[in-house]
């Protein structure tokens, strides 16, 4: 029964990516657009309603863009990741619901016309560190680099870097406790 | 016609639980766990993709989870209740739509591997008071215990109590108004 239900989970939640470990599945319904630039490590599981874009051509514009996801990634139901460059999720990660990433940022000239048709601009590539947890309803902003082992609060907007260890909340995201490593605690800042 | 309406919504809107009280619907759709934890009072509406979800089982652990819903209450589509200890929502309150209760923590000790394999852990129940108002995209995060007629408002993250008769709003959810008896208005704080 157990071998049946494998094989039916395979032919269901293992969508034809640039690259997919073993052991990982993304449920549906799901939406992945230019699957080959989509490369998932082992042992990942992606929920239900996802939506993974990378755009090649915006207009006359065209990008090379590329998601990675670590081995061990857990990402929750409704996560949105939209990319131009490169979005890299570390080994061990966890995503929460709703989690929404994206490393574009659409032309806001007032002069340039209809929004949707000025130009997409990358702000820089997106690195969240290994076993970093990003909790529910967050959104992270272009150019963000999480460091290890952080710990995102619910409903954060990140906007800037932190560092390995650091525990933020908040819209704009702050600061909120490090972890120290002789007291084995988080201790706020 | 009306009468084949009611059989129709009785027989895909009323999942079997511990106990649904009359004329008490969840839509479809929607994905209850372990819907014998899960107590809803009568006249209560649930909307759509709606997870309901108390925790039975995680990592070999057992916890005993109950999420109650009172009498007349309304939650709106897309929210999320995630529970390991008590989740209870009394009469007559109104949740907005993507509003999430959650009582659980991940295990986040940077120092014992993968995120998914840790512990969970209860940081205490949540009980929002009667007829509270929570507005569309809340968080409300654990061990949080709102009174009566609270009006939370649009994306608001909360983190810590409020007692009977507030209006809070913000990420973390501040004090803004009180309800004054005499006047019979809300008077800002």
């Amino acid at each position: 029964m157990n071998y049946i239900k494998n094989i039916i989970k395979a032919i269901l939640f293992r969508p034809k990516l640039g690259k997919l470990g073993e052991g990982s599945y993304i449920y549906f319904p799901r939406q992945i657009v230019n699957k080959k630039l989509i490369k998932i490590g082992r042992n990942c599981r992606i929920g239900k309603f996802s939506v993974f874009e990378a755009i090649t051509k915006n207009g006359a514009q065209r990008f090379t863009p590329e998601i990675r996801l670590g081995d061990d990634v857990y990402v929750g139901r409704y996560c949105q990741i939209y990319c131009i460059d490169l979005i890299h999720i570390g080994d061990g990660c966890v995503l929460s619901e709703y989690v929404y990433l994206s490393d574009s940022a659409h032309g806001f000239d007032p002069y340039g016309g209809l929004i949707m048709q000025q130009e997409l601009e990358s702000k820089g590539p997106i690195y969240i560190g290994k076993n970093t947890f990003v909790g529910y309803g967050v959104s992270i902003m272009p150019g963000v680099t999480l460091g290890e082992n952080c710990i995102v609060g619910t409903r954060s907007v990140v906007t800037k870097s932190f560092p390995d260890f650091s525990m933020i909340a908040g819209s704009p995201a702050r600061i909120i406790k490090r972890y120290c490593k002789e007291s084995k605690a988080w201790i706020a800042v | 016609m009306r009468l084949l309406k009611n059989i129709v919504k009785n027989f895909l809107y009323r999942p079997r639980l511990a106990f649904l009280g009359e004329n008490s619907f969840i839509l479809l759709p929607r994905w209850v766990h372990n819907p014998l934890n899960i107590v809803i009072g009568s006249n209560t509406k649930v909307g759509r993709f709606s997870v309901l979800h108390p925790i039975m089982m995680y990592k070999n652990h057992r916890y005993n989870s109950k999420i109650e819903i009172g009498d007349d209450v309304y939650i709106g589509g897309y929210n999320q209740i995630h529970c390991m200890e008590s989740i209870i929502i009394e009469n007559g309150c109104v949740l907005s739509e993507h509003v999430y209760i959650s009582d659980i923590a991940h295990g986040l000790n940077p120092e014992s591997g993968l995120i998914m394999e840790q512990d969970l852990e209860c940081k205490g129940p949540v009980r929002i008071g009667a007829f509270t108002f929570i507005g569309y995209g809340v968080s409300i995060l654990p061990s949080v215990t709102l009174g009566r007629h609270c009006v939370v408002g649009t994306r608001s993250v909360v983190t810590h109590s409020f007692p009977d008769y507030s209006m809070i709003a913000g990420s973390q959810a501040k004090l803004l108004k009180r309800y004054c008896f005499e006047t019979k208005k809300w008077i800002r704080v």
